[in-house]
Formats: C-alpha cells, structure tokens, sequence
C-alpha cells in the first residue's frame, strides 16, 4: 500500500472533520459489531463489557430507540436500540443479540448506556492510515455521528463517534418529545 | 514527635489538658520549655524560665493553688509566643496581668496580612484542614452554647479553648495567617474566660459567638479559594479583630440583662419528660429558698424523688458534652452508598439461589442448610449497611440551638431551648435535607409563636417562653416534634383568612386539625400575615413542600394562649421507599406508599361520565376524575374495564384522582435510583428500582401522573378536534 497517499488521504481527512467537529480519530484498537450485515466499529476505551440479551424494562413516554432500562449489577441503566435509532429495521432478538455497555464522558456529564446491537464481531487493530473521512451522501444520509470508515481486508467498518450518537441527539430528542406532550394539551379542550 | 521538637504552641496545647497534680506531663513540659529557652532570643528565654520556676514550684507540692499556678504558665507561655512571632519587638510588657491578651494581640494590629491562598499549599491537606475544623468548630459552638447557660464550667471552656487552638496551628502551618490571627485572639478571650477574669454572657458570648461564625465563613472562602475563587477576607474581619483586641473598649458587658439560657435546668428536663408541669415546678422555684431546686421540687410534691434523681442524671449527661465521640473513621460517600447499592445486589442475588428449583427441592437438604446459613449473614450485613448510613441528629439539632439563640437576642425575647433525642439516627442523606424545614419552624415559632417577655407575664405566663425540638423513632418513621408555649393558632382568624383568599367557601363541617392544616396551603402566605397576634403562616407551604419531597408529613396541633405543636414524619431513609407492586399489562410499576390513600374495586354504579368524555368515579361521596394508566403510558393488554381492575386514589386537594391499574401484585421495600443521565427526566416515573427477581421496576410519581393526564387528550376528544378542523 502507498503510506504516503494514505497519509494525505488521512490528513485532509482530519482537516474536514475539524471544520466541524473537535475530536479527530486516531488509530487504535476498534470493537466491531453487526448490523444488518453491515460492520459497525467503537473505540474499545469506551467500552466496558459486553452482555447478553436480557429483560429490558420498558420506559413509558421516551422515543422508541429508547428500549427501556436495565439492572447492571445494582445500577439502572437506559438501553438503546441502535437499529431504531437509525432508522432500520426493528429485528427480534435472537440468541446473538447483545448488549454494548459504554461509557460516555459528555459535556461533564457521564453516563453509562447499553446498546442493542445484532451481534458483536470482534476487536480489531485499525492504524490511522487505514481510516478514511466519511463519505459524503448530501442531505439524505447524515454522516456527522461517523468518525471514519475503516478498511480492514477489503471490507468497510463504520466508525462510530458513540458520544454523538448517544448524547446530543438523544437530548434533543428526548426533550423535543416532551415538548410535544406540553404543548399539545390544552388545544382539543379548549378549541 | 519526640519532646524535644514540641514548640511554644504544643506546649500551650498541654498545658491547657494538664492535670496540676500529673508531675510525668510537668516534667515533659519542663523539659520542652528547658528546650525552647536554650534555643531562643533573651526575652523568650526570660519567659520560660519564669515558667520553668512555676513549674518547679508545683512539681515540689510548695504550691497552694496550682490552677493559678497553671494559669500563669499558661500566660507566660502566650507570652512567649507572642515574643516569637516578633521578634523585633525588644520590650516585654513588666504587667503582671495574667492575659494581656487582648493588649498583646491590639499591638499586633498592623502586621495585618494579606489573604492569599498559600502558593505551596497541598489542596489535599487544605481540604482535609476544612473538613477537620469544620467538625472542630461545630463541637466549639455546641459547648459555647453550654457554657452560656452555665458560664462556670471550666472544661467546657478548654473545649472551646482546644478547637481555636487546633485550627490555630494548622492554618499557621498551612499559611493562612488571616486564620491563625484570629483563632489567637479569640484564644485570648477564652484565657481570660478561663480565668475567671470575665464570664462568657451577654455581649462576651456574643463576641465568642462571632468568632466561630467568622471562622465559618473563612472556611467556606478557603473552600472557594481551592474551586479557584480568589482568597478574600470576610466581610467584617477587622471589626471584629479590632473588638477581640479591645472588648471593653467597644463597651462589651458581661450582663446584657437577661440573657436567653440554652436549657440545663433540673425543672425545664422534667417538664419535657412530661414529669412534672411548668406551674408547679414555676411555683417550687420561687418558694425553694436555701434548698436546691430538686430538694425543693421532691417537697412541693412537684415531681418524685426518683424522677428528679433521674432528671439530675440527663442534666449531668447533658452538661458532660456527649460529644466526645467514638472512635471512629471518615468514609468517602461515594464508596458508602456504593457498598450500600452492592449488598442491595448481594441479597437479591442471594434470594435467586435460595429460590432456585436445586435448593428448594428438598433433595439437598445439605446445601439448603448451606443456604440458610448465609442468608442469615447476608441480611446481617444488610442491617449493617443500613445502619452504616444513619447519623444521630445531633448536629443538625445543634445549628437549631444556634439559631433560636441568636434569634431570641435579636427580637429580644426570652426561650428556654429544650431537645430531647439527639440520638435519633436518620439517613446521612437525609440530615442535610431536613435542616431547612426545621430552622423554617424554628423561625416561626419565634417570628409569631413566643410573645415578648412583658406580653407573657401579662398574660399569666413564665417570662420565658419554651421551645422545645423533640426527635423519636416512631413505626419506621423519625418525628421532629417542635413545640413551643407561645400564642398558638386562632382558628377564627384563619378561617376569615382562608375565606378571603377563596380558599375555602366556609368552615362548615370542617374539623379543626383540617382548619389548621389550612395554613400550610400556598397562598395562604403570601401576602400580609393574618395578624399580628396569631400570624402564622410565613411560607408554612414551603416547608410542608420541601417535608413532601422527603416523602414525609407535616401535621400542626394548636391551642389559643397556649401554643402549638408542629410534627413533622419522615422516613428514616430515603433510600428505601415503602411501595405497592402494581400490574398494569405486562407492566410492572412501583406506586410509593405514602401517596396511596386508598385503593378500590368500583361498584358499576359508581361510574358515571362527564359530556360522554370525562371517566369519575363517586367514591365516599367525592367525584373524582379517573385516568387509565395503560392509557397514559401507551401500555397494550391491559384491563379495560375498571370494575375488573384497580383504582387507586392518589393526590391530595384539587389533584385528588383515581388511577386504574390491573392488579395490586403486593407490597415490597424498594431502594430507588436515578434512571441514569442517559434518559433524563420522565415524566410520570419517579426512577427505578431493582426488584426481586433482579428486573428493573419503574417508581410512579403520582404528581407527574397526575399533570401528564391533564396534559394527554383523551383519544375521542382529539377525534373530535380533528372533525371540527376539517369541517
């Protein structure tokens, strides 16, 4: 492989995400999962273990990626449902189904989350010079929760920026739906 | 440390503990000073020889009165501390005044130093010197209050005296010399105190007072200054520098007339044991004469030999300063409430053993007899754990003593302080949380409750008036019962009031402990209180809020002339919360139990609906709204029909509802966590807890039940919107 075209490939790469975003990926090791067939990556530092598929409580009145909340060893956690999240598909759970545990540090807040995932792969070793910015698809596919794809054997891993996909839009998104509850009341009464 | 290293300071620290008859602690004081003289300038050595002879004189049993002698160590020794620290200062005052503190420290007025955090100091040993003196500083406040009701008790003084003097030589050591300066003049006061030169009353007490508050607030700018914040020095720093050096200067007197008296007495103990009433033992006190007032007490038949022997034993316990604690350690929280959360896991793991098929068959009986075993000992640690958390209310108790003090002197009224159970323990948790409701009760007791002296007496009343802060354990609950003998409620008052702020339409039917409880409604505050003369009510709604927020009640009894009892209920924790398992669907949900008033199969008849829309329920002749929890929370496969399912009456007032579940599944402890960052708030769902058989169960929170049903259109409703819209 050319190291040098891969390094400029990599730099102007690095050079796009700054525009809009402070973080920049480095090479490391990277969790890979499943996702209707399609390869997923993590950094493994924000991992903390892997579980098996178990009884998710339901929370009443938060989006449907929002799959309910589970007992971690004495701690309540909320568990998100990945594939909703992005709009695929929902998919019964089959014995492969897993559950993430990750870690988020965000805007001083941290919070420990599970993620439902088809089924994790395994951990590779991914260098820098292997990572490409995303691509870009214009308005229809929104590419900013994506750190970079990775080329691993002639196959794509997305690299998953988790602390986006988790954090900011999950607020939002939770927040705008009890917006919704507030602002509707009073209109079928009244009008 | 070996003695030859004690310096000036740790010396005036011993001398302060001695025993004048303990020759092993003279000698090695002898011995330290022997030390000092050899290495210091002539007037220091001059000192400590001065002191050295004293000593010489006590260890040879010449000595007549040996705590004089010890005092004047004491002085020669603040002598020569002095003379240290300025060493330019060539001329030591010849007067033979056993303190001179006050003089000492006014000459040292213009070495007044800047307040900057100390560049090198370790925030480690900062933080660990705040913690460590904020401890230091509340056992001080707690023997100044003592010492004010009995200002000759000598130990209470060396309390006080070793308090200053620990956090004088660590702010010395740690630089923050604003600290140091002050612990040293309010050292000298309490010398003087010590010495019988002046008594801790009326405006010295108050002096002494100011000078913890001051080192409060220093504590809280260090703390600041470790966030960051710049080093400043409290507001009115200099004055009261300035008034320690020179008390009497700023006319400072020791009577200030009638000082309110934090309660040690024999007669205020058996009135709040209920053993004797306040007429009689008034009435003993004045007739006693030459006797002791027990004496006096077992004659006029007021009270039993036996009751006043035990009362004498509570007043020495009460005086003896109970503070001395155990030994004890400092846990961080995190870890505790972590322990805590883990042998909450432990047992319910331990209980999916013990149910597991393997064990309860019967074929094991060796392993159930392993099983049962530790089942014990797991619970034990669970009692443990428990107990861990709980804190005696003691201190919480002690900042109420503080502030009726302060109070009454301000507003110029005389109070008796009377608590009883400082013990009671209460989740560590909690004690923070409950500090705010009580001091708001204290205050209007005082505010409204006790009247002026003159109005008292008038009245056919004791001078004093009487407060009293009573904690028990009650049913798995902790009391706080805050009573006072003041003016008490006027139902008539409150009724017009509540009648003009449209509260209610009239008092008809209406009993009095309801008519009471009126004051506790917002809006009954919030403009002008009722009167002057029985004008309760400053802010009562917050406190009976901020009492709900910790799952607890707030109840008030009361009787005109004679004064009125607040009570108010908590939990002894709010880590466990009493609930009800209730089973909507395939759901399981968490209702606590204190928000439960009652719960009900309807009867057909009693159901009945509003504009073909509106479901009501007519229960014990109240019509109130019922909202389908399935409904709400989108819940599919849940009974339909309410004459098959559950109402549960939830809400108070207005927000009175019945809310329609399935099933009640039982009831169960529940120890309540946050649904993580993760999720933020839901409404409707208080948080989570991890039930028994290791599932997450969702907490309700029937307020926000109650506000998502007003906010939810019921589905035909919105049909109905739709219509008009296309129409």
């Amino acid at each position: 492989m050319n190291n040098q075209m891969a390094a400029t490939v990599s730099k102007t790469g690095q050079e796009e995400r700054a525009t809009n975003r402070v973080r920049t990926l480095k090479g490391g090791k990277f969790l890979t999962f499943l996702m209707a067939n399609e390869k997923y990556g993590l950094e493994i530092l924000k991992v903390r273990e892997i579980i098996g598929m178990m009884d998710v409580t339901s929370v009443p009145t938060t989006p449907a990626f929002v799959r309910g909340v589970i007992n971690l060893r004495g701690k309540v956690i909320p568990v998100i449902d990945l594939r909703l999240k992005f709009g695929m598909e929902a998919k019964e759970n089959t014995e492969r189904t897993c559950i993430i545990v990750v870690h988020l540090a965000h805007l001083d807040q941290e919070m420990t989350m599970g993620i439902i995932v088809d089924e994790v792969s395994d951990v590779l070793d991914i260098s820098q010079d292997q990572i490409e910015p995303p691509p870009s698809f214009g308005a229809n596919i929104r590419t900013d929760f994506i750190l970079g794809m990775g080329k691993v054997e002639q196959k794509v891993i997305t690299m998953l920026d988790i602390d986006r996909v988790l954090t900011e839009q999950e607020i939002s998104l939770v927040e705008s739906s009890a917006e919704k509850a507030g602002s509707e009341p009073d209109k079928p009464i009244n009008g | 440390m070996s003695q030859d290293e004690l310096t000036l300071n740790d010396i005036a620290a011993l001398i302060v503990q001695i025993e004048p008859t303990d020759l092993t602690d003279l000698a090695q004081v002898r011995k330290a000073l022997h030390a000092i003289a050899e290495s210091s300038s002539a007037p220091v050595q001059r000192l400590a020889m001065e002191a050295i002879k004293r000593i010489d004189e006590m260890m040879g049993g010449k000595a007549s009165d040996p705590s004089g002698l010890l005092a004047e160590i004491g002085a020669l020794i603040e002598k020569a501390m002095d003379e240290m620290e300025k060493p330019d200062h060539e001329e030591i005052s010849s007067s033979s005044s056993k303190s001179g503190g006050g003089a000492l420290a006014a000459s040292r007025d213009e070495t007044r130093p800047s307040s900057n955090l100390p560049a090198e100091a370790d925030p480690a040993l900062l933080a660990e010197f705040i913690t460590e003196s904020r401890d230091l500083i509340a056992n001080a406040e707690a023997a100044l209050l003592r010492l004010e009701g009995d200002p000759e008790n000598t130990e209470t003084v060396n309390t006080i005296f070793r308090a200053f003097h620990t956090i004088k030589g660590t702010s010395a050591f740690l630089g923050l010399e604003s600290i140091s300066e002050l612990c040293h003049r309010a050292e000298s006061l309490l010398t003087r105190i010590r010495d019988k030169e002046i008594r801790c009353t009326g405006g010295y007490a108050d002096l002494a007072f100011r000078s913890v508050d001051m080192l409060k607030d220093f504590l809280k700018i260090v703390q600041d200054a470790l966030g960051g914040e710049p080093m400043v020095t409290p507001d009115g720093f200099d004055d009261l520098m300035a008034l320690l050096a020179e008390p009497e200067a700023a006319a400072t007197l020791e009577e200030p007339g009638e000082a309110p008296t934090v309660s040690l007495r024999l007669g205020d103990i058996l009135v709040s044991q209920g053993k004797a009433n306040r007429e009689e033992v008034e009435a003993a006190a004045i007739d006693q004469g030459n006797e002791t007032i027990g004496l006096a007490l077992v004659r006029s038949e007021a009270a039993s030999l036996t009751e006043v022997g035990r009362a004498l034993r509570e007043q020495r316990r009460m005086a003896s300063g109970e503070f001395a604690a155990d030994s004890s350690v400092r846990v961080r929280t995190d870890r505790l409430d972590r322990l805590v959360e883990m042998v909450g896991e432990l047992v319910i793991g331990h209980s999916m053993v013990a149910q597991d098929e393997t064990v309860t068959s019967g074929n094991h009986p060796e392993l159930q007899r392993k099983v049962n075993h530790t089942d014990k000992i797991v619970r034990q640690i669970q009692d443990l754990c428990m107990s861990i958390r709980m804190v005696p209310l003691r201190s919480t108790i002690h900042k109420i003593a503080r502030l009726v003090r302060d109070l009454a002197r301000r507003k110029e009224l005389m109070v008796n302080f009377i608590s009883i159970g400082e013990d009671t323990e209460i989740d560590r948790n909690m004690v923070d949380l409950i500090n705010d409701p009580l001091v708001h009760l204290v205050r209007n007791a005082l505010d409204h409750g006790i009247e002026p002296p003159d109005e008292r007496e008038r009245n056919g009343k004791p001078r004093a008036g009487t407060l009293q802060l009573k904690a028990y354990h009650s049913g798995g609950n902790v009391v706080v019962e805050i009573s006072d003998d003041g003016r008490g409620l006027d139902r008539e008052k409150i009724i017009q009031k509540a009648i003009a702020k449209g509260l209610i339409q009239s008092e008809k039917g209406m009993s009095d402990s309801e008519i009471t409880s009126l004051i506790f409604q917002p809006g009954f505050s919030t403009a002008d209180k009722v009167t002057d003369i029985s004008g309760r009510g400053v802010g009562l709604d917050v406190v009976r809020k901020a009492v709900e927020t910790l799952r607890g009640r707030v109840e008030v009894s009361s009787e005109l002339g004679k004064g009125s009892t607040f009570c108010v209920r908590l939990p002894l924790t709010m880590a466990v919360t009493d609930g009800m398992l209730v089973r909507v669907g395939k759901q399981r949900y968490i209702l606590p139990t204190i928000n439960i008033d009652m719960s009900f199969r309807p009867s057909p008849e009693a159901l009945s609906t509003i504009i073909g829309q509106g479901e009501t329920v007519l229960f014990k002749g109240k019509v109130m709204p019922i909202f389908r929890l399935h409904r709400l929370f989108n819940i599919k496969d849940a009974v339909e029909d309410p004459t098959r399912g559950l109402l549960i009456i939830i809400g108070e007032g207005t927000e009175r509802c019945a809310l329609l579940v399935d099933e009640l599944v039982g009831q169960q402890q529940v120890v309540a966590k946050s649904l993580g960052n993760g999720i933020g708030n839901v409404q409707g769902i208080a948080g989570g807890a991890i039930l028994g058989d290791g599932r997450v169960g969702l907490i309700l929170d029937p307020q926000g039940i109650i506000a998502l049903a007003r906010q939810t259109p019921e589905p035909r409703a919105a049909k109905e919107v739709v219509c008009r819209q296309e129409t």
